[in-house]
């Protein structure tokens, strides 16, 4: 475990990733103490005032700081992400290791999920967001629904190698349960591929938030997130460009941190470049 | 038929069948074990010599509760394992144990040594960590390994280190059988004289009785106290260990005896 650490920690595209993916969250979790402009509050006569030193960037369409509007959708946007990637981790970790030892379970839960994922990810979160309404919690369930087949996908198939191992066979001579096997040694043999398919699933529950924010399915005005703030700039992109910059870039900077994150620990969890 | 009463484990009519692959609609089947018919006392050592493919290991895996038997009966005590339900087997797990042939995927890769010996002890229901912790050094000492094992990772250990780690933890448990399926075939010769021997002093100290699965007639022939010859998952000959190698009656023991270099 500490070895894998330290491999992790020397992979630099693990550290960078890493580092500008905290940077974000530090500035969502700490960024409205310090920029204490209302991000809800409207100032019709700045409506869409370039970036100045008291707005530093610029305004929106209802003359509202866009800074104090970024940082409001980061926390939004990041807390999506950590409660999609947490439902997803749990649902995907038993689905994945249960399956794996309950044949007709097995067949019953692939196939949902084969039929889930043959649906593109984004329509599907589309269809269950148009059922059940924009609201946040409503998200939260849709990406989670979306994501859960290939997280439990993913644990499945190592679970499946693992339990071949065997000192696996060996714990079943022992005459060890099948929940002490499950969740004392396949589940701890399966964290590798898990951790880094977390780390998609963040990014992608990220991204797939703003494109539903931004279909207007997602979160609801005059709530702030990177989605919906694009979307109002869509319509005065040549007059107010900063209001398609700033969120872009947002949206650019952690999504491309975690997957720079994810890829650095699938590098270095990656027994393939094990040296022992 | 005093034989009965006294046998430990009595395996009749033993078959198990596995799909060949590709086989379509013709549904073929390969025979890795057929109609096997064996006995092990208390205390006895018994060797169960093939080449590979054999069946040998598919046997060891029987009578572990690792595979179903298609037909037959393995009778422990007068209990008949081949049929009982995995809960029904419970009680038994703990008394016949497996020595893996390859100590390297024997142990899961993040427990330390300690907590591979514990873990026998914690199923079984050893509640009390001091005594768990006591009997996992007695056991490591029993093995020739040092305290100072303990608190290693299987993968710092050597070959011979981990083949003795395996022992150990078949044995924490007190078994009354334990199978062990090519224990030393894949250590080099020299650590192998040193396994088999502490395997052997063991087995003398504690009475337990041996099922030695190999593919290795030399090593049978040091090991066992009686020899069973599986040939395409047929006993072909069966008998005490010096009278089978001395006098072989069946041309593939021959064979076997002949390719001892």
């Amino acid at each position: 475990m500490m070895a894998n650490v330290k491999k992790a920690l020397a992979n630099k595209g693990f550290v960078v990733g890493g580092c500008i993916f905290l940077a974000i969250a530090l500035i969502a979790l700490v960024g409205p103490l310090v920029w204490t402009v209302n991000p809800n509050a409207q100032e019709m006569t700045l409506r869409l005032s370039a970036p100045s030193p008291a707005h530093p960037f610029g305004c929106d369409d209802f003359g509202r700081d866009l800074l104090a509007r970024v940082i409001a959708g980061a926390r939004v946007s990041l807390g999506v992400g950590i409660a999609v990637t947490l439902a997803t981790s749990a649902l995907g970790l038993v689905i994945g290791a249960y399956a794996c030892y309950n044949e007709r379970l097995d067949h019953i839960l692939m196939r949902i999920c084969d039929g889930l994922m043959s649906i593109p990810g984004v329509l599907l979160a589309i269809a269950l967001m148009a059922m059940m309404g924009a609201s946040v919690w409503n998200v939260i369930i849709a990406l989670s629904i979306v994501y859960t087949p290939s997280m439990a996908r993913i644990v499945r198939s190592r679970a499946m190698v693992v339990k071949e191992e065997p000192f696996v066979e060996a714990l079943r001579v022992q005459g060890a349960s099948t929940a002490r096997i499950v969740w004392l040694h396949i589940v701890p043999n399966v964290m590798a591929p898990f951790l880094v398919q977390a780390t998609f699933v963040f990014a992608e529950a990220v991204l797939s938030e703003a494109a539903l924010s931004f279909l207007g399915l997602g979160i609801k005005a005059p709530d702030a997130s990177w989605g919906n703030i694009l979307q109002a700039g869509k319509n005065v992109m040549r007059k107010a460009p900063w209001m398609i910059f700033f969120p872009a870039a947002a949206i650019i900077a952690s999504v491309l941190s975690l997957n720079l994150a994810g890829d650095g620990l699938r590098d270095a969890l990656d027994p393939k470049t094990k040296e022992d | 038929m005093a034989v009965d009463s006294e046998a430990l484990l009595r395996v009749s009519h033993l078959t198990k069948t596995y799909p060949m692959p590709g086989s379509g609609f013709k549904r073929q089947v390969f025979t890795a074990v057929d109609d096997l018919s064996f006995e092990i006392a208390p205390g006895e050592v018994y060797g169960l010599v093939g080449e590979s493919g054999s069946g040998k290991s598919t046997t060891g895996r029987l009578i572990c509760g690792l595979e179903r038997a298609d037909s037959g009966s393995i009778v422990y005590r007068g209990h008949d394992l081949a049929t009982m339900s995995e809960r029904e087997r419970k009680p038994f797990r703990r008394e016949i144990q497996l020595v893996f042939q390859d100590s390297s995927t024997a142990f899961d890769p993040r427990n330390r040594v300690g907590r591979i010996l514990e873990e026998p002890l914690i199923i079984a229901g050893v509640r009390d960590a001091d005594e768990r912790h006591g009997r996992a050094l007695s056991a490591l000492a029993s093995v020739g390994l040092l305290a100072e094992h303990y608190d290693r990772y299987p993968h710092d250990l050597s070959g011979g280190q981990r083949q003795r780690l395996n022992l150990a933890r078949a044995l924490i448990c007190e078994p009354r059988l334990v199978v062990c399926d090519e224990p030393v075939s894949a250590l080099d010769v020299s650590v192998q004289a040193q396994v088999l021997n502490l395997l052997r002093d063991l087995q003398r100290t504690t009475g337990v009785a041996l099922l030695f699965i190999t593919h290795d007639m030399r090593v049978v022939r040091h090991m066992s106290d009686r020899i069973g010859v599986l040939y395409h998952g047929r006993l072909v000959e069966e008998g005490a260990a010096e009278d089978v190698i001395a006098h072989p009656s069946d041309p593939y023991t021959q064979e076997l005896i002949d390719a001892i270099p």
